[in-house]
């Protein structure tokens, strides 16, 4: 992670990017939430809700899955990213589907399902705007929610030119008929529709929907085909409780009442009906999330992906998601990309945060986020991957700090040694990891009186 | 109400790194009243260790604040980190061992000192003068960690011949983050960075805040930055008598 | 709140191609199960009360509501006579620029109490396009200026309107034109969303619930390019909602 954290410090318009979608969300949010009397109530709600239906998954997916087939729907429990991918190609083959329109999907970004889509010839085509140029400039989403937020007009002109065939101009509502004209195309041609899914009700087997742009209902109202992937989590068991988690779902994100669109679905197209799919499958994906369930990362899977920490983590809003390497970032995506893959690989991305705590303040399901961080810290630590040299450091810290006669000598022994390093009371040089702190900052020496040497001169030996 | 008695803990940075901080510490609560002691037996909550995931190290030195403040009625420290850790992690850190019930109680009487003097002794004017524009830089452990946002503007507002300015961002994190400014020391930096910037802007004389570490991050940069205004901790300004010139900075 | 919730599914595809539970499920659901052995179980916090529709204050509902909506970039007016929907609506189309409007096939227009409202329709100036035997729904909003269809239940709260879908009626006459009409009678408006779920579960309740419910919130809309707010991304950009007094009575079909 260092690597592109460093890339990214240093690519100012990102910055800039960043900060401003990353601000206003957060602002938004803000006002949003203060106009709610009782938003801590409706969070510990929410919070409640997903913690229980974790609790119960295997029973609350079983009921799920009941009431989909109940309702004419195709349900598919996929444990891998693989049988994920292979089922929906599974369904493309047998219906010989050749083009594919997209909404949003973190899932789909997961398992990667467009490029095996397109080693099977098929055409699959983003229909968030945001994901639409993501996938132009063959890149990956750096925001839960303004997956594009990275890239400028004038990028996003660029991009678009190249589709159109002849040079478009960089404003912002150009570039939206363009996408709209583009894609309604699109729309009206393909044969099969793949959404995500943000909640899903057991109860009434319905999967809900929430968007902005309207694509949400496009893909799921024109393809003769369905297909809707959804991470194992994301079943509540009321439409009682996904009243409540819409709630706090849209004010996280962007500081809406609610989405332009909210769609519940309920099984395929009914007879009489005249448009809709006419066959509906659900794919109800593990990929990783078992990792987490039943032990102390459990609360991680609470996330209903609304990017309100995303919005207020400093580390995020200054390097972006791509910094953290993989599909999910901020605090969320630290947190749960260790999990889901591997830890001794993706443990670093822990380490990638100064525990502000500004994620768990907003989280709208009270995941303890930067606790979590901690966590994974731990577990590194234990498995002996803690980054070097911090194992040996904190070996000698031990040492020294567990017993107050050794801090007081260390502290003369400092107070002596860096005589020849200290120049007007700070370090000029000092050996790794502070030299890390010098290359940035002043440090100031050791006192030459500690405050124990000085308590010990005015007022005896204490108690 | 007879007199209180405190226990300070002064911490292990401003032992070592700012002692003056500590000293303000002492005299401020002496000048309200309050009886002040310090057990030798204390050095650091342990908070480096456990937040780079070495519960066991963490533990170790933690003990030596179970130690130390076994009888106190009261401790008292200059600092929301440290405050944060053993009121909210000792407990976790303990759970399941002898210790639990210590940890418990110590969390349960330990404060941070502008808390515990607007909160514990319900003081608001500790009768300082301090003529100069200042402004607050919120720590993240203070404000979100224990949820100490009133108490120290109280204080400072009522001090003679300060005046307050707000720091816009005031709630975002100044980058310091304990091994995380070394571990990711650009980033750590280019926080600090806009952070600097912000307080800048405001015009400040003077830089407060509740922690050291924070601050001590802050004025490393600034130092290099070549600009921005001085540094102090609270008890330092809540402790001047005279003119800004007399307040020490830190 | 009447709905044509149709229960029969569809049962076309042999058990095998619906993904019927099978050994694979069965071992993923005994996965979950073995992880979440050993673990408290938290208590589901329970339903909340139903909120009771606030009787009468229609005036104060369509004030919120009109505000809301305008908030997030609708308009919304009110009719309170067939010849003032017929005015009004010329006047909007005119304004947008709408020659020619998608109808949706709601088997309310039959109802004798909408006939003088269907008859505004035919005054606004404007080509009707109905779908029939002709032209799919889809083709006719394809290429219509505007679409119009009747709201079945409005949030005034949040601006919201709600459609459902059933026998006839189509998911896109209010999806695929830049301009969304929406006829919204007085009485299917209520305060908040929670009104509105509870009275749809209540009506599930008996008759199911139907393929889809949509509830839109203002126009279609991006802030992805440079967090720019633009409308009229992929569905419609204009929301204009007449509110109109018709005369309460079986809604539905």
């Amino acid at each position: 992670m260092r690597a592109r954290v460093r890339r990214a410090l240093q690519d100012t318009a990102l910055g800039r990017a960043v900060w401003r979608t990353t601000d206003g969300m957060r602002s938004s949010r803000r006002r949003a939430v203060a106009a709610v009397d009782d938003w801590e109530a409706k969070r510990e709600r929410a919070r409640q809700i997903r913690a229980h239906t974790l609790d119960h998954l295997d029973y609350y997916l079983t009921m799920l899955a009941q009431r989909v087939r109940a309702l004419g729907g195709h349900v598919f429990f996929a444990d891998t990213a693989q049988d994920a991918v292979d089922y929906v190609l599974d369904v493309a083959r047998r219906h010989g589907v050749r083009s594919v329109v997209k909404s949003k999907s973190m899932v789909s970004e997961e398992i990667e399902l467009n490029a095996h889509l397109a080693r099977a010839g098929i055409t699959a085509v983003e229909t968030d705007l945001g994901e639409y140029i993501v996938q132009l400039g063959n890149d990956r989403p750096s925001h839960l929610i303004a997956p594009a937020m990275h890239k400028n007009r004038s990028q996003i002109a660029q991009l678009f030119s190249q589709v159109a065939g002849e040079a478009l101009p960089d404003d912002a509502p150009s570039l939206n008929a363009f996408a709209r004209r583009t894609l309604r195309q699109k729309f009206l041609e393909a044969d099969m529709g793949i959404t995500g899914c943000n909640f899903a009700v057991a109860e009434t087997g319905t999967l809900v929907l929430v968007t902005n742009e309207g694509n949400g209902r496009m893909v799921t109202a024109l393809p003769r085909i369905q297909v809707t992937l959804m991470g194992m989590e994301r079943v509540v068991p009321t439409m009682d409780d996904l009243d409540a988690l819409l709630d706090v779902l849209a004010r996280s994100a962007t500081g809406q009442k609610m989405s332009s669109y909210t769609t519940l679905t309920q099984g395929p197209r009914r007879a009489g009906e005249p448009d809709g799919p006419e066959e509906l499958h659900l794919v109800i994906v593990d990929n990783g999330r078992s990792n987490m369930l039943g032990g102390e990362f459990q609360e991680a899977l609470q996330c209903i992906r609304c990017s309100a920490c995303q919005n207020v983590c400093p580390v995020f809003q200054h390097v972006g998601g791509h910094a953290y390497g993989w599909v999910y970032g901020g605090p969320i995506g630290a947190v749960i990309t260790p999990l889901l893959r591997d830890l001794d690989q993706w443990g670093e991305l822990a380490e990638a945060s100064s525990l502000c705590g500004a994620c768990t303040e907003v989280c709208p399901v009270k995941i303890p986020l930067h606790d979590l961080l901690i966590g994974l810290r731990r577990e590194t630590a234990r498995r002996g991957q803690a980054p070097r040299p911090y194992p040996a450091v904190f070996r000698v810290w031990r040492r020294v700090m567990a017993d107050a006669r050794r801090w007081e000598r260390g502290l003369k022994a400092l107070q002596l040694l860096q005589r020849p390093l200290v120049r007007d009371g700070r370090w000029r040089w000092a050996p790794p990891p502070v030299s890390d702190w010098l290359a940035h900052r002043a440090l100031p020496a050791v006192a030459p009186q500690s405050f124990r040497q000085w308590w010990r001169a005015q007022r005896g030996m204490g108690r | 109400m007879g007199t209180l008695r405190v226990s300070l803990f002064v911490t292990c940075l401003v032992d070592a790194f700012f002692p003056s901080v500590g000293q303000s510490t002492v005299e401020l609560l002496e000048r309200l009243g309050v009886q002040v002691d310090f057990p030798m037996q204390q050095t650091c909550c342990g908070q480096p260790a456990f937040n780079s995931g070495f519960a066991d190290e963490a533990r170790a030195v933690a003990a030596t604040l179970l130690d130390a403040f076994a009888d106190s009625e009261y401790v008292v420290a200059p600092s929301g980190s440290c405050v944060a850790m053993i009121r909210h992690y000792f407990p976790q850190l303990f759970a399941g061992t002898p210790r639990a019930a210590e940890a418990e109680s110590l969390a349960q009487r330990t404060y941070e000192l502008c808390e515990f003097i607007t909160e514990r002794l319900q003081i608001t004017d500790v009768g300082a003068t301090f003529p100069a524009r200042v402004t607050y830089h919120a720590s993240c452990h203070a404000t979100r960690g224990l949820g100490i946002k009133e108490p120290p503007l109280r204080l400072l507002e009522a001090v003679r011949g300060l005046e307050l300015v707000d720091l816009p961002y005031a709630e975002d994190c100044c980058g310091f983050g304990g091994t995380f400014a070394v571990k990711f020391a650009d980033l750590s930096a280019a926080m600090g960075a806009k952070k600097a910037g912000h307080v800048e802007s405001t015009g400040a004389d003077v830089l407060t805040g509740l922690d050291m570490s924070c601050l001590m991050h802050l004025r490393g940069l600034m130092e290099r930055r070549g600009r921005g205004p001085r540094v102090m901790h609270v008890a330092e300004i809540l402790n001047s008598r005279g003119g800004a010139a007399s307040g020490r900075a830190s | 709140m009447n709905r044509d919730f149709q229960r029969q599914a569809r049962d076309s595809s042999p058990a095998v191609e619906r993904g019927q539970p099978d050994a694979r499920e069965e071992r993923f659901l005994a996965k979950l199960r073995a992880k979440l052995k050993d673990r408290p179980k938290a208590p589901h916090p329970g339903p909340r009360p139903v909120p009771g529709a606030a009787a009468g204050d229609v005036d104060g509902l369509v004030t919120r509501f009109s505000q809301e909506l305008a908030a997030v970039g609708g308009r919304a007016e009110r009719c309170r006579t067939p010849e003032q929907l017929a005015a009004r609506l010329a006047a909007v189309c005119r304004e947008a620029g709408v020659r020619t409007i998608a109808l949706e096939a709601d088997p309310r227009w039959d109802q004798p109490r909408w006939q003088p409202w269907r008859r505004a329709l035919d005054k606004a100036g404007c080509e009707l396009l109905r779908p029939g035997d002709g032209p799919s729904p889809r083709e006719i909003a394809a290429a219509a200026d505007a679409g119009l269809t009747i709201a079945d239940f409005a949030i005034a709260d949040t601006g919201t309107i709600g459609q459902w879908t059933g026998t006839g009626r189509s998911r896109v006459i209010s999806l695929l034109p830049l301009v969304h009409l929406v006829l919204l009678p007085a009485g299917s408006l209520v305060a908040t969303r929670a009104v509105v779920m509870g009275r749809m579960e209540a009506a599930a309740a008996q008759q199911g619930w139907p393929s889809q419910v949509v509830f839109i919130t203002g126009p279609s809309r991006t802030g992805d390019i440079e967090g720019a707010l633009t409308v009229g991304v992929h569905g419609p950009g204009q929301v204009h909602v007449f509110i109109v007094d018709v005369e309460s009575g079986e809604d539905g079909n």
